[in-house]
């Protein structure tokens, strides 16, 4: 045999053999193990439904696939876990006693650290719960619902710059979570990069075209931006994928009352109405917030204060009120609520500073409409300028306080002399959203011209 | 440079080439797998997806991606990588629909593309993919003809880096899961290519820069800069373009890249490449050989203008359509310079034998290709109308094609034969001519000449030698003084040639089994005297010598089909010689045979046309000799004693000359002696003693017959003749008493021959002959013998003609007249019957 025969034969060998080498490695490694601990195979199926429906944020899905779960097989733990979040006080506290006297040593590391974090947190030993997730996430850092899980914990911290970091990096390990689009959508549009949180939003509803939460939230961008048709357009595309997703239906209500279409907005509330699932949500104080922004930003300040004065105690809510209140003359019932609000902030959990900071904007903001009512424009400013730094352009109040903040403010310079800062802060909120001196301007107006009254 | 070193590196670089051509192979078998495709080119350097080229009519394109768009999304899912891509893209089925998520200048859109049937990138890549495996073939083929010789494995290794950095680095990056393994080897091939290239520049053909700057007579620097390369310069050579891509990394570790590695190399490859360019032509003044000079500028000037415009337009337009024109189009030139100067000046030592067959088989592919286009353009031209139509347009067109394929063929085949075969040509031209001129010559000494003097030119050789065999030894005849002027034969060596009937080249008989001791040590004796090829000379005849081939000018080895062609000539040199030779002796027989026949003549007249006996007697003879001079004769011997009268007859051993020879010495010797010795008895002694002495171990079968006038006795002496026949009146026949002493004269120093006598009655005949009558041979080869002779002589009358006439007649019948195998003498002698 030639040395070139011998040469091309053992060469042919060596390629042969590293070629199954490689394909026997890459089939060890890329054979994926349980990832949930349960016997029956459509209990699994329902978990995974339930998983799905929640990524989608349609929690009354998840919630019944999670039942169907627990029915085909009472013992999966991650289950119980995941249904103690979506139930109500009496189940939760039997699903956490199940959970405490399950066996986590059977369980997969992600199921055992899932339920040990979640019950850490209950326990209030929320360093552990943090250091067993660091731990967990140091020997699988690929595990998308551990990552998820310190994303959320940096979200709720208000670690902005945290949480998008690590929803970045749970994105580049599994592109196509979503809602870590949705979270960075929001968290984009909170630091006012509104192009981007576009880009975030739009991707978010090419992953999941058939989702309701993608078109929803992009037209809560919409909204902020004062796109009102747009908006409008994406949360009945949203209703369109879920026709019982109620949110849309209470962003719907708001853009077109926004917008300045308080017909179009009843109209909206009473299709709310149509649906037995969010008839629920309507009658425990939308509807009445909804007739209050109807009313306030059709200039019906009256009519405001009269919707706003069915509505029930709820915190969150209490800008329009206040407002109408000092607007009508009502500076006792304006006072009462500035209090009200004041006291859920001293109870409200320091572990939840987003919503926290977002209740302490709202109190800047009522302070500030207290003085400007009572002429002292300087305070006004004053005040307006700390709820400007403690909100941010997306939060839980139902409307974007801080631009209806800033044009407080714009206002509130206004009155104060200072037309340069005022016209300049105009400018910048013009840029964002052209439409919301028109529909708020009205009011601010109102407030202003009661403080001017000697 | 030839490898001297025990490590021989060819191996592995074959290995190198094997890996080399199936990282090639992958990158090109991977884009004609059948897998969905939107027809995007991306950006090979880009981290994202960003799209470089769009395939025009192909699925996105017809979407509206187009070029500087990012895909972010394909089928539903957000794409961060390549590999990501690749994976979703595999998924999908080819015809499928699938929504893309676009970021285009306005924004991110969504656009739905229709996913085609995976095509390769354009021409261009396939021009490409052409030029990698053009210079990986040419690279391999040089490593093939000359593994031993360190440029050429140089020039392989770049070759193979050429072939992996040309498709794999350029190759039109899409989403296959390969793309980046073969881009990655690519962007590695790049950066060893330039040292590759300046490696090879620098020792090509030979480092003729490094033995001139090592040279004694060199200045100090060049000196010092020569024993730097010597030491340390390969390594510094390949190590520096690493260092440099990790030098650039860390100042700036995302900075930009072009084919995956940083600015700095492409400067560092630009600077090799023109010091390369400078030690092409150092090398090339150096040489001395005008047509290696040739080659060398042919391949400095293919390298610049093919290499130098694709360098710069890589790095100005690389990802433009004006890359591919300004910097790929011109790269052939390197390829075809390269092949074109092995070729044609034979660089490296190569000479290639394009066969013959092989540029038939291209020529006719290259005609039906032109044929099939033809129909294709002419079906195109014709579609739709009514001669389309026509179902005689089909046969019309096969006749066309048949009747015009062959001459179109030929036509193109002519200028090729002429191209391609000049050499070759001409070599057989002349060696006809030269086969022609050996068959015409008739003068061996001529054929010599022309064998030994015109082959050297003919073929390229530094000598010829012809060794012709003379006895058991095998003499120069022609060539060069400085070979052995003998050279012995070699039996094992002789019928091993006669067998092969070829030219053999020394070092095939290495490893044969006849290498024997003598033949190894005649190899290496011939080997020391630069012979190359040897063959033999031989006719269907004989065997006539050997001629011994020397290697040719350029230290190129003789090529198959020039030894072919000189077999050719060495079988009609050997005819030649062969007739030459026969020619030569022909003549001298047929001188020989005019001198034998004057020969005859001579002798004949010696020989009495008429014996004279004594009165009362008769005498009657016959001498016919075997060839055409003969050893025996007869005489009338001058004197006798007394009154007798005395004849001899006489058979000298030998036939022909030599036999003519001696008998002309006994016949003088025995005249000259019997002049002064009468006395038989001491005529025998003394021509015994006269004929001894002449040695050479002849002897003379001598009878002697005499009597005396009136006498009724005849007195005989034989020395080695047989035995005489008395014929009596009756018909009776005798043998006569023969002598105690009858050696033939000049077998012994002393002879002691007797006389005898018998007496004779009238009518009674005594018969003395040689020993040619009684083994004259019948054709069935018997002999003829006494019992014939006897009853021969019975039957004759009692008269010594019709004797000899009756003896010759019987053995002419015998004979069947044919010629007789030896001479053949006879005598008869009788007493006449009228006294009686």
């Amino acid at each position: 045999m030639t040395d070139m025969k011998r040469i091309l034969l053992l060469g042919t060998l060596f390629l042969a053999i590293v070629s199954l080498t490689a394909v026997a490695g890459y089939r060890l490694m890329t054979s994926a193990p349980a990832e949930w601990t349960t016997a029956s195979p459509r209990a699994e199926e329902a978990f995974e439904a339930a998983l799905s429906a929640l990524k989608k944020a349609y929690r009354r899905d998840a919630a019944r696939h999670l039942d169907r779960a627990l029915e085909l097989d009472p013992e999966l733990a991650i289950a119980k876990l995941y249904a103690m979040r979506l139930a109500d006080s009496d189940r939760r506290q039997q699903l956490e006693a199940e959970l405490r006297s399950a066996d986590l040593g059977r369980l997969t590391p992600r199921e055992a650290l899932l339920i040990g974090y979640a019950l850490a947190h209950r326990d209030g030993e929320h360093q552990r719960a943090e250091a067993m997730l660091a731990e967990y996430l140091r020997a699988h850092p690929d595990d998308p619902f551990a990552l998820d899980a310190a994303c959320n914990a940096a979200w709720l911290r208000v670690d902005s710059e945290e949480a998008e970091r690590c929803y970045a990096n749970l994105i580049a390990r599994h592109s196509n979570w979503v809602e870590a689009q949705n979270r960075l959508g929001y968290l984009a549009m909170g630091e006012g990069r509104f192009d981007e949180a576009e880009e975030r939003f739009l991707t978010y509803r090419y992953i999941a075209p058939d989702q309701a939460n993608p078109y929803d939230s992009l037209g809560e961008l919409y909204m902020n931006l004062g796109r009102y048709q747009e908006a409008e357009a994406s949360f009945r595309q949203a209703l369109e994928q879920k026709p019982d997703f109620c949110a849309s239906y209470t962003h719907l209500v708001t853009a077109q009352a926004f917008d300045g279409r308080p017909a179009s907005a009843r109209a909206s509330v009473e299709a709310m109405a149509a649906v037995e699932a969010c008839r629920s949500q309507l009658e425990h104080g939308f509807r009445c917030w909804a007739e209050t922004v109807i009313a306030y930003t059709d200039g019906a300040f009256e009519a405001a204060w009269q919707a706003s004065a069915g509505c029930p105690d709820h915190a969150h809510w209490s800008v329009l009120p206040h407002r109408v209140a000092l607007i009508t003359g009502r500076t006792t019932a304006a006072q009462t609520l500035e209090k009200a609000l004041r006291a859920t902030i001293d109870h409200y959990p320091h572990r939840a500073p987003l919503n926290r900071n977002h209740l302490a904007a709202a109190l800047e903001n009522l302070t500030g409409s207290w003085a400007l009512a009572h002429g002292d424009a300087a305070a006004a400013v004053t005040h307006f300028e700390r709820a400007d730094r403690l909100s941010s352009y997306w939060g839980d109040l139902q409307l974007t306080l801080k631009l209806y903040n800033r044009l407080d403010l714009a206002h509130a310079l206004e009155a104060a002399g200072e037309v340069h800062e005022a016209k300049a802060l105009r400018r910048q909120i013009e840029a964002v959203n052209p439409h919301l001196e028109h529909a708020f301007g009205p009011g601010i107006d109102a407030l202003v011209a009661l403080g001017a009254k000697p | 440079m030839i490898m001297t070193g025990r490590f021989n590196p060819t191996p592995v670089l074959l290995l190198f080439g094997l890996v080399a051509l199936g990282i090639a192979g992958l990158s090109i078998g991977d884009m004609f797998l059948p897998r969905p495709y939107d027809g995007v080119v991306l950006a090979s350097d880009a981290d994202d997806l960003r799209v470089q080229e769009v395939i025009a009519g192909s699925g996105a394109d017809r979407a509206g991606i187009r070029e500087g768009d990012i895909i972010v999304g394909i089928g539903r899912e957000a794409i961060d990588d390549k590999r990501h891509a690749a994976r979703q893209l595999n998924k999908l089925r080819i015809g499928e629909e699938v929504p893309y998520l676009v970021r285009t200048a306005k924004g991110i859109e969504e656009r739905p593309v229709r996913l085609d049937r995976r095509r390769i990138g354009d021409g261009s890549y396939l021009y490409v993919c052409g030029l990698g495996l053009w210079f990986f073939f040419v690279g391999l083929f040089v490593l093939v003809r000359q593994p031993a010789l360190r440029a050429s494995q140089v020039f392989f290794l770049v070759c193979g880096l050429f072939m992996v950095f040309l498709i794999c680095r350029l190759r039109p990056a899409s989403y296959a899961g390969i793309d980046e393994l073969v881009l990655r080897l690519g962007t590695v091939a790049c950066l060893f290519l330039p040292a590759a290239f300046l490696h090879f520049y620098l020792i090509f053909p030979r480092a003729a820069w490094l033995d001139s700057w090592s040279a004694p007579g060199a200045g100090g620097p060049r000196r010092r800069l020569a024993a730097v390369w010597a030491r340390a310069g390969l390594p510094i050579l390949y190590a520096l373009p690493p260092a440099v891509l990790l030098a650039a990394h860390a100042a700036d570790p995302g900075g930009a890249r072009l084919a995956g590695l940083p600015r700095a190399n492409w400067w560092l490859l630009l600077a090799y490449l023109v010091l390369g360019f400078a030690a092409l032509r150092a090398n090339a003044r150096r040489l001395g050989d005008p047509r290696e000079r040739r080659g060398m500028a042919l391949v400095l000037i293919g390298s610049a203008f093919g290499l130098m415009p694709f360098l710069i337009a890589f790095v100005f337009f690389q990802g433009s359509p004006r890359f591919f024109w300004l910097g790929v189009l011109p790269l052939v030139a390197v390829p075809i310079t390269f092949t074109y100067a092995i070729v044609r000046f034979q660089l490296l030592d190569i000479r290639i034998i394009l066969r013959r067959s092989l540029l038939y088989t291209l020529t006719t592919v290259v005609v039906t290709g032109l044929y099939a286009f033809a129909i294709a353009a002419f079906n195109a031209m014709v579609r739709g109308s009514s001669l389309a139509s026509s179902r005689y347009f089909p046969i019309v067109l096969a006749l066309a094609i048949v009747l015009l394929f062959e001459p179109l063929r030929r036509r193109l085949q002519e200028p090729i034969d002429r191209y391609f075969f000049a050499g070759t040509s001409r070599l057989q031209q002349a060696t006809v001519e030269l086969g022609e001129a050996l068959t015409a010559e008739v003068d061996p000494q001529r054929v010599v000449q022309e064998l030994v003097e015109k082959l050297p030119k003919l073929a390229g050789l530094h000598f010829a030698a012809l060794y012709l065999l003379r006895g058991n030894r095998l003499a120069r005849v022609a060539g060069p003084s400085t070979l052995p002027a003998g050279l012995p034969v070699l039996p094992e060596l002789q019928r091993f040639l006669e067998r092969r009937r070829s030219l053999t080249r020394l070092d095939q008989l290495g490893a044969l089994p006849i290498r024997s001791g003598a033949v190894a040590a005649l190899v290496r004796d011939l080997e020391a005297h630069g012979v190359e090829a040897i063959g033999d000379l031989a006719s269907s005849r004989r065997w006539i010598g050997l001629l011994l081939l020397s290697e040719k000018q350029g230290q190129m080895p003789l090529e198959r089909d020039e030894l072919k062609l000189l077999e050719g000539l060495l079988n009609q040199a050997a005819l030649a010689l062969e007739t030459a030779l026969l020619l030569e002796e022909r003549t001298q027989q047929a001188e020989l045979e005019r001198e034998l026949s004057i020969a005859a003549k001579i002798q004949a007249d010696l020989l009495p046309a008429r014996l004279r006996f004594a009165p009362g007697w008769a005498v009657a003879q016959l001498c016919r000799p075997a060839r055409d001079v003969g050893g025996d004769f007869y005489a009338q011997l001058p004197t006798a004693e007394g009154d007798e009268t005395a004849v001899v007859f006489a058979d000298v051993s030998g036939k022909s000359v030599s036999g003519a020879l001696m008998m002309m010495a006994a016949h003088e010797a025995l005249h000259a002696l019997a002049i002064a010795e009468p006395d038989p008895v001491r005529l025998f002694a003394l021509t015994n003693r006269r004929l001894y002495r002449l040695g050479r171990r002849r002897f003379v079968a001598l009878g002697y017959l005499a009597a005396c006038a009136g006498g009724e006795r005849l007195r005989y002496l034989l020395a080695g003749q047989p035995p005489l026949l008395l014929r009596r009146v009756d018909g009776g026949v005798d043998e006569l008493p023969l002598p105690t002493h009858r050696i033939p004269l000049g077998a012994l120093a002393d002879g002691d021959h007797q006389a005898l006598e018998v007496p004779l009655a009238p009518g009674e005949v005594v018969l003395g002959y040689s020993d040619g009558v009684t083994e004259a041979c019948s054709p069935e080869g018997e002999f003829f013998g006494e019992q014939r002779l006897c009853r021969a002589l019975a039957a004759a009358g009692g008269q010594p003609e019709r004797v000899i006439a009756a003896v010759a007649g019987a053995i002419d019948v015998f004979t069947g007249g044919g010629p007789p195998y030896d001479d053949l003498t006879l005598i008869a002698v009788g007493r006449t019957l009228s006294e009686s």
